[in-house]
């Protein structure tokens, strides 16, 4: 099947102006919920084109799309700098009136949503950081791609960054997918929206930033890293370095197999799924439900295994999570502990070390302990 | 008196036929047209100027085209005999594509014809020839430029300038005592602000609206968000001259103003600058208006897109020329005040 362009349409008159000369091309789909997803923009990605990605996202939830500085539909400025960008969406949101958000990045913008969340940290729910340019112990290798990257545009121009680009973005099947109307057709697409001068200055921005992997391990934010099996800045041992680091609770790793740097673009549907995943993990750890810590009832089966899913990187059917054994499902012992610490952060309560053995049988036992545990807390009340 | 009108059917020529009838009942035109495939040379001629006169508000011509108009089909490769002697010819055909890619078309209307008509003139002892050129034979000459022979040593801009420098040179050789009339960019009437041109400003016009179509198709409304960026002179003057008042000049100057032998610019000293004329075109047609800038670098592939629109009007824009008028009467009729008011109204009355 031939591929299809994204849709990169702009809409009219769609600049939030945010004071001096900064106006930022924005797509506010508002479902009068918070907090609001927004999808940050990496250097070589514009606002209309997440569209074709969120569907189901936008269906569900408060989502904004915006067009950084230096790109598509939004201001110039001469010399941005991550912060500059971090506090361009701050006034954009304080413009919308919206206050809460879960900021999903994707590759060099996960340093803008990082950098957002040590600055901001009060407004952000979660952060959700797809293919991040910053990784555990592979700095080298991002610094230069970064001015392999620069040197490219500054010597070839946004033709040469494409290609660039295109050699080490995609995973071999998306390569192969897109054939030769699809390179052309995303070139002619990234030509046509993208200035040389404008996008250097963003890309020299992250190039300089401090803001690094290591940033993400003291937020107190609930933090997912997703990355595809096939990202070329996430190889060799970056994954089990990262989910070493990740101990801190709401911290998670998911990986996904047989993607590369750009998964929304590859995989549309599981890119949604990896959203809609996170943004259901945050809302029901911030707000538990009332039909699961509410009353005296308390977390239900299915509340456990989504905790157990998040663990297990979404590979395991929510149902079988539900109704098997954690023998049978066969949870390793690393995931078994993260699993419980998991459910502590969760539904805010701690595990008793008299805890039975067959507490611990499947996830419908573990909700009843914790149901049984929460309604006998004093402080209860508060808690839910 | 009797005229010999060549190009009756087009911008330029439909007026100055109607502005000779203008001058008083002893004034009569014999327009040289072509049959086209569908219509008779005379039909083709007396409708244009039907609706030029009408367009114009022309009030008081009556019957005057229908009486003192005749017409004579004809073209420069096979010129008819004429009927009557002629008194003073006026050539204003001529071709206005300027690429290489129509440089036979461009040589045939603007060189050949020329050649063509001046032997057949002197063959029938035409008694003076107004033969209308260009002012931007000057080529890429900045500075003033003076109502003079062009300086060959000068390149020109393109093709369509050269083809013009050859025919003032075929004029200029010629027996027939002759005027040259150098209009600059000619747009609408400066009352009725209508046109009967599709080129100049309007091709422009029309160049940017198909730019945006295109823009649209694949990027919808993204040149209502942000600006489109543009490499030029926003201080350069677009020398547009409207028909009116470059017809006026060139009557009066044809009429015994200008010295036989002289050349007479039809120019504009109160022309726009290329910023009003460009946040115009862009704001008539709800587009954001052009961002100036200096380097490729700040250039995306639709911004170089519609800067090469743009490079046809490099040689009028770009280069800074002022027209010396050594006839302060001609330069006070071509002399107009053209801001942004009066370009919005030029263009809208296109879009209509």
């Amino acid at each position: 099947m031939a591929f299809k362009t994204p849709d990169l349409r702009y809409r009219p008159n769609s600049t939030v102006d945010l004071g001096g000369e900064c106006a930022v091309y924005t797509e506010l789909y508002d479902r009068a919920t918070e907090p609001v997803v927004v999808f940050l923009n990496n250097f070589y990605i514009v606002a209309p084109m997440w569209r074709g990605y969120l569907g189901r996202v936008i269906d569900q939830h408060s989502v904004l799309l915006y067009d950084l500085e230096n790109q598509g539909g939004s201001s110039v400025v001469e010399e941005p700098s991550i912060d500059s960008h971090a506090e361009t969406l701050h006034a954009l949101l304080q413009a919308i009136g919206k206050s809460r958000v879960i900021l999903v990045g994707t590759s060099a913008s996960c340093v803008i949503a990082t950098r957002y969340a040590e600055l901001h940290p009060e407004s952000v729910v979660g952060l959700l950081l797809i293919g991040p340019s910053m990784t555990p112990s592979a700095d080298p290798i991002r610094k230069a791609t970064e001015r392999a990257l620069m040197n490219s545009l500054r010597l070839g121009g946004i033709e040469a960054l494409w290609d660039h680009l295109y050699s080490f973005v995609f995973s071999v099947s998306t390569m192969n997918k897109l054939g030769a109307s699809g390179y052309l057709g995303l070139r002619s697409a990234f030509m046509a929206l993208h200035r040389q001068d404008p996008m250097l200055a963003n890309m020299r921005s992250a190039a300089v930033s401090s803001t690094s992997f290591h940033s993400l391990l003291s937020l107190p934010i609930p933090t997912q890293v997703t990355v595809g099996d096939q990202d070329m800045l996430w190889q060799g041992e970056q994954i089990e370095e990262a989910r070493a680091a990740f101990t801190a609770p709401g911290h998670s790793i998911r990986v996904l197999e047989g993607l590369g740097h750009l998964p929304y673009l590859e995989d549309a549907e599981r890119f949604q799924d990896v959203v809609l995943d996170f943004v259901s993990y945050l809302l029901n750890r911030e707000n538990p439900s009332p039909s699961t810590l509410g009353g005296a009832i308390g977390p239900s089966t299915e509340d456990v295994a989504l905790v157990l899913a998040e663990v297990l990187e979404h590979k395991i059917a929510l149902e079988v999570l539900k109704e098997k054994s954690l023998a049978d499902i066969g949870v390793e012992s690393w995931a078994f502990t993260a699993f419980l610490a998991r459910l502590e952060d969760a539904f805010h309560f701690q595990w008793d070390f008299d805890a039975a053995a067959e507490v611990f049988m499947s996830s419908a036992t573990i909700a009843e302990h914790i149901r049984g545990t929460v309604s006998a807390a004093p402080d209860r009340k508060e808690q839910a | 008196m009797i005229h010999l009108v060549t190009g009756a059917t087009g911008f330029i020529g439909s007026r100055l036929a109607l502005e000779l009838l203008r001058l008083g009942p002893d004034h009569r035109v014999i327009a040289l047209a072509r049959d086209s495939q569908s219509l008779p040379a005379e039909k083709r001629v007396l409708d244009k100027l039907r609706e030029a006169a009408s367009k114009y508000r022309l009030n008081g011509l009556g019957h005057a085209i229908e009486d003192r108009i005749d017409v004579v089909a004809g073209d420069f490769e096979a010129l008819p005999n004429l009927p009557v002697t002629i008194d003073k010819a006026w050539h204003t055909a001529a071709s206005l594509k300027f690429l290489d890619r129509d440089a036979e078309e461009i040589w045939a209307s603007n060189v050949f014809a020329v050649e063509n008509l001046v032997a057949w003139l002197e063959a029938n002892d035409v008694g003076e020839i107004n033969h209308v050129s260009t002012a931007y034979v000057a080529g890429i000459a900045e500075g003033t430029i003076p109502e003079t022979g062009y300086d060959p040593t000068v390149p020109t801009n393109n093709f369509y300038e050269k083809s013009k420098r050859m025919g003032e040179d075929i004029v200029v050789r010629s027996t027939l005592p002759y005027r040259i009339m150098r209009p600059s960019i000619v747009v609408g009437d400066s009352s009725t602000f209508e046109t009967m041109s599709a080129a100049g400003l309007y091709g422009f016009h029309r160049s940017v609206r198909m730019f945006k179509k295109r823009v649209a198709a694949h990027f919808g409304e993204l040149f209502t968000n942000t600006q489109v960026n543009l490499i030029t002179n926003p201080e350069a003057r677009a020398d547009f001259v409207t028909v009116d008042r470059c017809v006026g000049g060139m009557v009066l100057a044809g009429m015994g103003e200008a010295p036989l032998g002289s050349i007479t610019h039809l120019t504009n000293p109160a022309a726009p600058n290329m910023a009003d004329t460009l946040s115009t075109v862009f704001s008539v047609l709800g587009l954001r208006t052009p961002k100036f800038v200096s380097s490729s670098g700040q250039l995306s592939s639709i911004d170089k897109e519609l800067g090469e629109k743009i490079d046809f009007y490099a040689p009028y824009i770009k280069q800074a020329k002022e027209f010396e008028h050594r006839s302060s009467v001609v330069e006070e009729i071509t002399t107009f005040p053209i801001a942004v008011p009066e370009l919005e109204r030029l263009l809208l009355a296109v879009s209509r």
